[in-house]
């Protein structure tokens, strides 16, 4: 009996710890964040607007990444051919299942989601005026930018503006541009409106400047000429923005004080690869992937400093002994070209050179390579932490130029909003002409002054010229391994046929048109 | 009055007398203790001591009835002599073979499930550095993927029966009934493992259950003290690597591609000699580069000393071991060792209490250099043959992947330490009652440090003829470290009662069981940059702002609560119930619980008076099972909740700050996969099991699969889409196991055939109905949709065939991207006179295979034994392209194959129209790098998986050194594999071939037994 007692002592002992145990997988999520403080706590509700900056494509890592989209431009030839800008924009193979902007749209509404849901619910903030009205302001500003880009890309698009519910009727269909236009501009007005109410904010975040500035882009491309031009002055007449004198400085610098809005990088903790990608395929200690080449195109297109004139025109002090000299200084700024001093080493991109030009491989294409945005005093195998700038105070005066001389109302304005580009330069002063003389100046300052910053791309569609034999034809340079020009020192790389595409917006993605028969798709299709 | 009677007994029958024997077992000559000695038709008995000896009065003419569990009973008459030697057979392969089954163990005969199990013999044989490889081809319906063949990172994943759900298809893995890892155990502790394929065998694992359960038992001490060694030492060579072109033959097509592409030939005939003839082997090299880079053959030990046995009255039993393994790769600064140890204590308290405390542990130790496998491998695959690996002078370019495998090290350190305490209580009251209660604890620790190091190299200018040499300062490159540690544990507390009686001819059990599973880990990892110099791999060395650090927790419960109950009728009708109430963290409170249960019976018609007696037929049993598995494997936990979870970095104003998420919107009934199993099996012996046939059909529907409606959601819609339950896949399949084994004289041999078929089918994703059926995932494989492309119809041969079609085109163009001749031809599927995006379709089969089949054969003669294993898998896929499949692909290099490419003539047009590769060209061909059909290639292989010569020294010499046994034995593993991809291995997981190659392996053991 005793040894009996004893045992049940020992199964009541370890039965024990089996009692009372269901609670036991009763667990909680590590490191979660209740949905009560992040719509009213500031704090919290500010790191979640960061989560929507994060979303906000940039020019490095965008569309898809592996490339810069000025290679889908006549500015530019990516060196290895893999990427989408060989394989599908230059070529016209783009089609609704492998578009590159198929992932622009998904992201686009995933952010919109997310700002409808804090637009829904940011009354309840409990912060003083002055940050509800920025943290509201930029809810409103990235609504708005994330509609543009939408708009930009496939037209008029579902204006979506409160989170839908699962049992909602989900199949939307496309509102027309004009009413995804509207809608961005009221959106971007909204923005402002809270923000002259608001604490200053950083180039990283919305503000007046980013919102107006933006909505003078957006009337732009809209051919909301006038418009445009008054939202565009507004900027320039109210902002604390100014030219930087340091051009190359700009794009390296996150405290340049023309930016109005960009992202910035940090490493170790955000990092892109534009570095790596970009850096010139050499047999020297440095060589990267090569990436982003200029053409010979563009480099064309660097006028003589002394005399404002293209080396193709008379008089303008060219001379091809010496190509690269005495051009406009934004061409130093911006392409490293035969010669190039750069990481303390002297390039050479004639044939045989360390860096050769080449057909294959990551070797140069064009006999250049990018300069402008990357970094020369770093590593290029890291992540980069370089900015990338979206918008800022020389395009506000260009698309305030484009927008007079397109509106025919003002060309003297005009001409002095590109000279106060170009004198940052110090490049001489255009004097004023015609519209349409004006026009090609102004055409001609973007593509210099914006090279390589993603608005060549969307400018050559908007004008109409992406089908010009001039845009079509990609020269490289032509060049003897003793690195002399030869003949007209330039050559063809290649023909590209995007104008089959280049006319149209981009489809929207199959995905969705499978899922929703009430998307209609662009035409093209 | 016992006593009495037998006195009486003894005084009525003078003639008895005393008679001493030893029993041992036949095959290893050791002692069997405890094993019973019946006089038949009496009630007189006795059991062998601690040496096998027993005594026992009988007569002249008594019949000796020896018994002992995993014996073949034996009947001995007595005669004149004493000391008898009686020899047991083992049963293994008998009628009464015992089988591991969860939470219990069962005679074979008497399963009511489908269950397949593997001995430690086979396990061991295997000569492989993870139990999962062991398992290839031994198993039907047992799948096994091995993905890579890097030392400590060669183990296979595991499918039992295929895929049958949308997330993961992993099996549950219990190491003696605690999930426990599987790859890093000392195949030499293993006694058994089962593998429980259907309902009625995995019911009692409910919830985890679905993709099947693998059950490990560790061996434990029994019988005799012995000592055991087993060592072997052995070479790993890769089973295949590709054949490149040289770079005469290389540059010869290269300059093709440049004729193709419209540019000029970048080699003259002067390069072209020097390539040939090696005379510049600084700018006009000829690198092998898989042999310049990697060994041929790397090295493997593997030393395991084991001690079991128990205490003289038997009452303490002990296993213990410690093993070590050590794998080396075919490269520098790369390897793997593992230290294993084990003690399996078994302690009888007294007559109704017993303690089961099992210790075990390992340490493992992958050491790495910077530079990882994958990119390694990346690297031979893709530089040509024209870059130097060394220059003349000795010293590395920059191609060269020497340098940055001496450049850094990225090393791991897995420490495990589990245990395990079980207290079995047989109750005194009833007979038959038991208890069982035990707590397993396991502490598992990991530990990584990552030291990126820039590589310093050569540089080579052929204008100057001059060296320079690159050093990471020279680049501006610097070295970075990051460390991660991490800890966590893993708590188990179970109880089993279980009660089992016998009434006559009926036999009933039950059990019941409570199981509670609860883990938590814990991580921490911290990084820098910018180190001074290249060798002081401390933080501290590092540059302050480039700090980072991060750390995490993750919590883990399941509760469950289990029974089965069995009733048999005269060892003829087997009646079984399965069930599993069970609970995980993962579910709201209000779908947290789900119930599964299953039922199975089985029919023993050998046992009928109509086949009782028969000569030919000695085992029939028809089973089947149905029931009901549930699974969380492989979806996350709390998608009931919506919450806020921390994101990646933000930059703001040149600072960092945070970022925060939504987790999605979640669905609060979100709950269990279920799979219902359908099972009937046979099992069949013939002429006294000279041939057995076992054979299952099995049909399973698994539905409520937790996936997302995102087929039918559009993107417009913004948020993460909550799991729910919707998705419903079916699968079903044949298992076949084929057994012959007789002995002739001394010729003991065996043949043993397995075979799997699974095949699944996806029955509801959510899909709409109009999706195109030539892209619908529905009614599909569940692997086969990741793969939408083009139909090839071979190569356009002439100009005059492209322009044909473009005639008929209706905008005058048949396929875009300006085809060719020598270019792929695609399939125009729905006939509208053009291939474009409407002419994609889901394109071959998935990689996992649906057919999978062993043949193992061996024999023992005397003193040898061979055993020899065949293993292949069929129905399957590869997509290979890129480095792994085309020419010149990013400047890569070229295949042996690729010489059969598409070549074309003056007059534009293919000359050779047999060829097997489109033409080749340097630009990236648009038109041939589509996704096609075209680079699918059918992964079905037959391989010699596995070898095994063994002489087990005879006794007379072992005796004299003092031994008990001496075997020595050669074995091979992978030796052969035909498959119809030709240049990598078939296991290959990577479309670009960017693997650490699967290794053949070659080993000479010895094992030794005091």
């Amino acid at each position: 009996m005793k040894k009996i007692k004893r045992l049940f002592f020992l199964v009541a002992l370890t039965m024990l710890q089996f009692s009372c145990s269901s609670d036991a997988i009763d667990l909680d999520p590590q490191g979660a964040i209740s949905s009560d403080v992040v719509f009213t706590d500031p704090a919290f509700a500010e790191t979640y607007l960061n989560a929507i900056y994060n979303g906000v494509p940039n020019g490095f890592e965008a569309p898809i990444g592996w490339y810069m989209l000025s290679a889908a431009t006549d500015d530019a030839e990516n060196s290895y051919p893999w990427p989408a800008s060989n394989t599908l924009f230059n070529t016209a193979n783009i089609t609704s299942s492998n578009s590159p902007y198929n992932g622009l749209w998904t992201n686009a509404y995933f952010q919109i989601r997310r700002l409808n849901n804090f637009i829904k619910n940011y009354d309840g903030l409990e912060g003083t005026d002055p940050v509800n009205n920025r943290l509201k302001g930029e809810a409103h500003f990235l609504r708005a930018y994330n509609y543009a880009l939408l708009l930009r890309t496939f037209g008029g698009v579902p204006i979506i503006t409160v989170p839908q519910e699962l049992t909602d009727d989900l199949l939307v269909s496309r509102n027309t541009s004009e009413e995804t236009m509207n809608f961005v501009i009221s959106e971007f007005d909204t923005a402002a409106g809270f923000f002259e109410n608001a604490e200053y904010a950083a180039t990283t975040r919305g503000s007046w400047d980013a919102a107006m500035a933006m909505k003078g882009r957006v009337l732009l491309y809209e051919g909301r000429y006038a418009e445009s031009a008054a939202a565009s002055k507004q900027v320039l007449d109210n902002t604390s923005k100014s030219l930087d004198s340091d051009y190359q400085g700009i794009f390296l610098n996150d405290g340049a004080s023309e930016v109005i809005f960009d992202t910035q990088f940090k490493d170790p903790d955000k990092t892109h690869w534009a570095n790596l990608f970009n850096t010139p395929k050499s047999t020297s200690a440095v060589s990267g992937w090569g990436g982003n080449n200029p053409t010979q195109n563009l480099v064309d297109q660097y006028e003589m400093q002394a005399t404002g004139l293209l080396p193709s025109e008379a008089g303008s002090g060219y001379n091809a002994r010496k190509p690269y000299e005495g051009r406009d200084p934004r061409f130093e700024a911006s392409i490293l070209y035969d010669g190039s001093k750069w990481k303390g080493i002297t390039w050479y991109f004639r044939p045989r050179g360390h860096a050769a030009i080449a057909t294959s491989g990551d070797w140069t294409r064009t006999g250049y390579n990018m300069k402008k945005m990357i970094q020369e005093d770093t590593d290029h195998n890291p992540g980069g932490d370089q900015h990338w700038v979206h918008i800022r105070l020389a395009e506000v005066y260009l698309n305030y130029a484009e927008a007079l001389i397109e509106s025919g109302t003002n060309l003297d304005l005009a001409t002095s909003a590109i000279n106060t580009v170009r004198s940052r330069s110090n490049m001489p002063n255009i004097s004023t002409g015609s519209q349409s003389e004006l026009r090609d100046k102004m055409r001609h300052e973007k593509r210099i002054e914006l090279a390589f910053e993603e608005h060549r791309f969307w400018d050559i569609r908007r004008w109409g010229i992406a089908g010009d034999p001039e845009t079509l034809t990609i020269y490289k340079v032509n060049m003897s391994r003793q690195g002399r020009l030869v003949g007209n020192g330039k050559a063809i790389w290649e023909t590209r046929n995007w104008n089959a595409q280049a006319g149209k917006l981009f489809p929207i993605p199959q995905s969705e048109i499978d899922k929703n028969s009430n998307l209609t798709q662009n035409p093209g299709y | 009055m016992l006593f009495l009677f037998f006195l009486s007994v003894s005084f009525s029958y003078g003639q008895e007398k005393k008679i001493t024997g030893t029993i041992t077992d036949a095959e290893t000559g050791e002692s069997v203790i405890g094993a019973a000695v019946i006089i038949k038709n009496s009630s007189v008995g006795a059991s062998t001591d601690f040496d096998g000896k027993f005594s026992i009065n009988a007569k002249k003419g008594d019949v000796l009835i020896i018994t002992s569990l995993g014996y073949t009973t034996l009947e001995v008459a007595v005669k004149g002599g004493n000391n008898l030697t009686i020899q047991l057979v083992s049963d293994a392969d008998q009628l009464d073979e015992i089988v591991i089954i969860g939470y219990g163990t069962k005679k074979k005969v008497n399963l009511t499930g489908s269950v397949a199990t593997i001995k430690t013999d086979e396990i061991v044989k295997n000569s492989t550095g993870n139990v999962s490889s062991a398992l290839s081809g031994r198993l039907a319906g047992v799948t096994t993927i091995q993905n890579s063949g890097e030392p400590g990172s060669d183990a296979s994943s595991i499918r039992i029966r295929g895929l049958s759900s949308l997330n993961s298809s992993s099996p549950l893995i219990l190491v003696d009934g605690i999930p426990r890892a599987l790859n890093n155990i000392n195949s030499n502790d293993i006694e058994s493992i089962s593998v429980l394929k259907d309902a009625a065998a995995a019911a009692i694992y409910g919830m985890r259950a679905s993709n099947g359960v693998v059950l490990i038992t560790t061996k434990r001490g029994k019988g005799k003290n012995t000592l055991n060694v087993n060592v072997y030492s052995g070479l790993q060579t890769p089973t295949r690597m590709p054949n490149f072109l040289d770079s005469f033959n290389y540059a010869t097509l290269l300059n093709e591609a440049n004729v193709n592409d419209g540019v000029p030939e970048r080699y003259t005939a002067d390069d072209l000699q020097k390539f040939k003839d090696g005379s510049s082997p600084d700018t006009h090299p000829n690198t092998d580069w898989i042999g310049e880079t990697l060994e041929n053959n790397s090295a493997m030990h593997s030393i395991d000393i084991s001690a079991s046995g128990s205490s003289e009255n038997n009452k303490t039993k002990y296993f213990t071991s410690l093993g070590y393994l050590y794998q080396d790769a075919l490269y520098a600064n790369n390897n793997f060792d593992r230290i294993n140890f084990r003690t399996n204590l078994d302690i009888e308290l007294n007559e109704s209490i017993s303690l089961s405390t099992d210790f075990s542990g390992n340490l493992e130790t992958r050491d790495r250099p910077g530079i990882g496998a994958s990119t390694l491998f990346s690297n031979i695959m893709r530089t040509p043959p024209i870059e130097v690996n060394q220059y003349s002078n000795g010293a590395y370019s920059s191609y060269s992947l020497e340098p940055k495998i001496n450049a850094g090290y990225n090393n791991t350190q897995n420490f495990d330490f589990q245990s395990k305490i079980a207290l079995h209580i047989k109750f005194p009251f009833l007979e038959g009652l038991n208890l069982t209660t035990q707590v397993a604890y396991d502490r598992a620790t990991f530990r990584n440090k990552s030291f990126s190091v820039p590589s310093t190299y050569s540089t080579f200018d052929s204008s100057s003829n001059e060296f320079s040499i690159s050093t990471p300062s020279s680049r501006g490159e610097t070295a970075s470290l990051s460390e991660s540690q991490s800890q966590g544990y893993k708590l188990v507390t179970e109880a089993i009662l279980s009660y089992d009686k016998i009434i006559e001819k009926h036999e009933f059990g039950a059990k019941f069981i409570y199981s509670k599973t609860l883990t938590q880990d814990n991580y921490l990892a911290a990084g820098i940059s910018n180190l001074l110099g290249t060798s002081v791999d401390f933080f501290i060395a590092g540059d302050a702002e480039t700090r980072t650090n991060s750390n995490g927790t993750s919590e883990t419960g399941i509760l469950g609560y289990a029974g089965r109950f069995s009733y048999s009728y005269d060892n003829k009708y087997l009646l079984e119930f399965n069930g599993r109430y069970d609970g995980s963290y993962k579910f709201s409170k209000d779908a947290r619980f789900g119930f599964f249960p299953s039922f199975s019976a089985a029919w023993r018609v050998s046992e009928e008076n109509f086949l009782n007696n028969s000569n030919v037929i000695n085992n029939l049993k028809i089973r089947a099972s149905y029931g009901e598995l549930g699974s969380d494997v492989g979806i996350g936990g709390f998608r009931y909740l919506e919450f806020f979870g921390f994101g990646s970095s933000f930059v703001d104003n040149s600072g960092v700050s945070q970022s925060i998420g939504s987790s999605g919107l979640a669905d609060a009934n979100t709950t269990w996969e279920k799979a219902k199993t359908y099972n009937i099996g046979m099992e069949l012996g013939l002429w006294n099991n000279l041939f057995t046939l076992e054979t299952d059909f099995y049909y399973k529907r698994t539905s409520d699969i937790l996936t997302t409606r995102a087929l039918q959601v559009p993107d417009t819609f913004g948020a993460i889409l909550p799991s729910e339950n919707i998705g419903v896949v079916d699968n079903k399949g044949i298992e076949i196991i084929l057994n012959h084994r007789n002995k002739i004289k001394e010729l003991d041999y065996y043949v043993n055939l397995n075979f799997g078929y699974a095949k699944n089918e996806i029955i509801d994703i959510a899909e709409p109905e109009d999706v195109d059926p030539l892209r619908r995932l529905t009614g599909r494989q569940i692997q086969a949709g990741s793969r939408i492309g083009y139909l090839a119809e071979g190569l356009f041969l002439t100009q005059q065939a492209i322009d044909d079609l473009n005639a008929n085109a209706p905008n005058g163009i048949y396929q875009t991207q300006n085809p060719k001749p020598g270019d792929i031809k695609y399939a125009d599927i729905n006939g509208d006179g053009f291939v474009d995006n409407n002419d994609r379709t889901i394109i071959g089969k998935g990689n996992v295979p649906e057919i999978t089949f062993g043949l193992n054969l061996g024999f023992n003669y005397k003193q040898f034994d061979f055993s020899t294993l065949f293993q292949g898998a069929a129905n399957f896929d590869m997509y290979l392209s890129q480095e792994a499949s085309w020419a010149f692909f990013n400047g890569g290099k070229v295949f042996d194959e690729h010489l059969n490419r598409a070549q074309i003539g003056d007059d534009g047009n293919v000359i050779n129209t047999n060829a097997s590769y489109p033409r080749v060209t340097l630009s990236s061909n648009a038109v041939n790098e589509r996704t096609s059909s075209y680079w699918i290639v059918p992964g079905d292989y037959l391989r010699f998986k596995n070898i095994e010569i063994g002489y087990t020294i005879p006794e007379k010499v072992t005796t004299k050194l003092g031994l008990d046994r001496l075997r020595i034995y050669l074995n091979g593993r992978n030796l052969a594999t035909w498959s119809k991809i030709k240049h990598l291995d078939p296991e290959n997981p990577n479309q670009r071939g960017w693997f650490y190659p699967q290794q053949k392996i070659y080993n000479l053991g010895f094992n030794l037994t005091f």
